[in-house]
């Protein structure tokens, strides 16, 4: 009775109270400045259920990390950074290491410069 | 002896390949017009350490100054292929910047240094066959020629290479056009204070574009999410705004400003009135200068949902706050009248 009595009286009242009783000027609070330090602490709790994470984590660790060198980089992602990230998952590389089979090419390529030299 | 050849050459080109400046372009003449970015010095690096390397340098053009050593101590190496990009990233925001690791364009880049702001683009510099064997760079654009459309790279060999994106397009495709923006903090709440202006004077667009410029570099600004939400509200985008608040509120889940505006949309909507008057209560209960507002707010919900005693009695708490704004006095009071005339009391 109490639920029925209820359903009746809110349509009533969106339908003849909402209108007048919101004031003409919206009382939103104004947009602001930010906070001198707004930083969010790391949250891994956070991130594990925002979208891309698991396409990022997949792509850190097809790298070569660990999982919890995985989680500590997620953690400190926003949820804008990781569906970025998962937008695009070529931009999650690492750069600027000369990796070894690089040497051993080059090794044998003065191998073969000398032995053409020689004949 | 002529079987040789392609093979050497072929074997040449790897290990050519693998140094960081041997890829670069050919520099080309830039105009007059041509700017870069003040006082940012020509920098050698070694090839392994074009992360640290390169992000010393944006850096010591905004002014801070962290040598290579230091960085590349803080930046991890993945072994066998160098720093990440989301290393590089997290290591300029922990120095305080704001930063972010966009998909670059050419307007995206031409944006940053027309504002003085040099950035590092990622580029694959070897394709190699198999996995995990591609070779990539980070390289520092310092400068722009928009008449020539030329910008200036710095590859880490102290050199200056004025050069079409074109030129590095294909390497940095392969990165993903990789471009890494670093700013200062009182850059972007200069960027902040001015979507405000914009907004106060009701240019809605260009402010919520300055707004989203904001959280493009610091993400996680409660701030700028709950001014994006007031800006969609007002354009009556109702989906974005609730959205923008949600995401406000999932950084801060107590913020008054997102809690109050998020169940005063509701209330707009005249929808999710029970959810509308939670979110109220929440933004009602701490202390501080806007709490009045929040109260006026969970007093209307109270009265769109047909409790009339609870609103008049948040109404009248409200009202007895020592310091109210005429317009907040004026609303308060407007909403115990209506709570007393209320059909239900």
């Amino acid at each position: 009775m109490m639920k029925r009595s209820h359903r009746l009286v809110l349509p009533l009242a969106l339908a003849l109270g909402l209108g007048a009783s919101l004031p003409a000027s919206a009382e939103r609070i104004a947009s602001k400045p930010d906070a001198p330090s707004a930083a969010r602490a790391s949250d891994l709790a956070r991130v594990a259920d925002a979208a891309g994470t698991g396409e990022v984590r997949l792509a850190l660790g097809a790298l070569g990390l660990t999982p919890s060198e995985v989680d500590a980089r997620l953690a400190q992602l926003s949820d804008e950074d990781l569906s970025r990230l998962a937008g695009n998952l070529d931009q999650v590389q690492a750069a600027g290491a000369v990796p070894q089979y690089i040497w051993i090419l080059l090794a044998i390529f003065l191998a073969v410069s000398i032995i053409i030299m020689i004949v | 002896m002529s079987r040789f050849r392609p093979a050497a050459l072929l074997v040449l080109a790897l290990p050519a390949a693998s140094a960081c400046v041997s890829l670069a372009p050919r520099s080309r003449a830039p105009s007059p017009q041509a700017s870069v970015v003040p006082g940012i010095p020509l920098m050698t690096f070694a090839e392994d350490r074009c992360g640290a390397g390169s992000l010393a340098l944006v850096l010591s053009a905004r002014g801070a100054s962290h040598p290579v050593e230091e960085l590349e101590a803080v930046l991890p190496e993945v072994e066998g292929r160098g720093v990440l990009s989301v290393d590089m990233l997290l290591a300029a925001r922990s120095r305080g910047f704001d930063a972010a690791l966009l998909t670059g364009t050419p307007r995206s880049l031409q944006r940053e240094l027309a504002a003085a702001r040099p950035a590092i683009l990622m580029l694959r510099l070897l394709d190699a066959p198999g996995e995990r064997r591609d070779i990539y760079h980070y390289v520092v654009a310092d400068g722009a020629d928009p008449s020539r459309g030329l910008f200036r790279l710095q590859y880490g060999d102290g050199k200056a290479r004025w050069a079409r994106l074109a030129s590095i397009e294909d390497g940095w495709k392969a990165a993903g056009h990789a471009l890494l923006v670093v700013r200062t903090r009182e850059e972007t709440d200069a960027v902040l204070a001015r979507a405000m202006t914009l907004e106060s004077e009701r240019r809605f667009d260009e402010a919520e574009a300055l707004y989203r410029e904001v959280l493009e570099v610091r993400p996680d600004s409660v701030r700028a999410w709950v001014d994006v939400g007031n800006v969609a509200a007002e354009r009556g985008r109702r989906a974005d705004a609730e959205a923008a608040y949600r995401r406000a509120l999932g950084v801060d889940a107590d913020d008054r400003d997102a809690l109050n505006n998020l169940a005063w949309l509701l209330l707009e909507a005249g929808a999710r009135l029970e959810e509308a008057e939670s979110l109220a209560l929440r933004a009602a209960a701490p202390p501080g200068p806007d709490r009045p507002r929040a109260q006026d707010t969970l007093g209307r919900i109270q009265l769109a949902r047909g409790r009339c005693d609870d609103a008049a009695r948040t109404f009248r708490e409200a009202l007895e706050a020592e310091a109210l704004a005429d317009g907040t006095r004026a609303q308060l009071q407007e909403g115990a009248a209506q709570a007393a005339a209320c059909p239900q009391r």
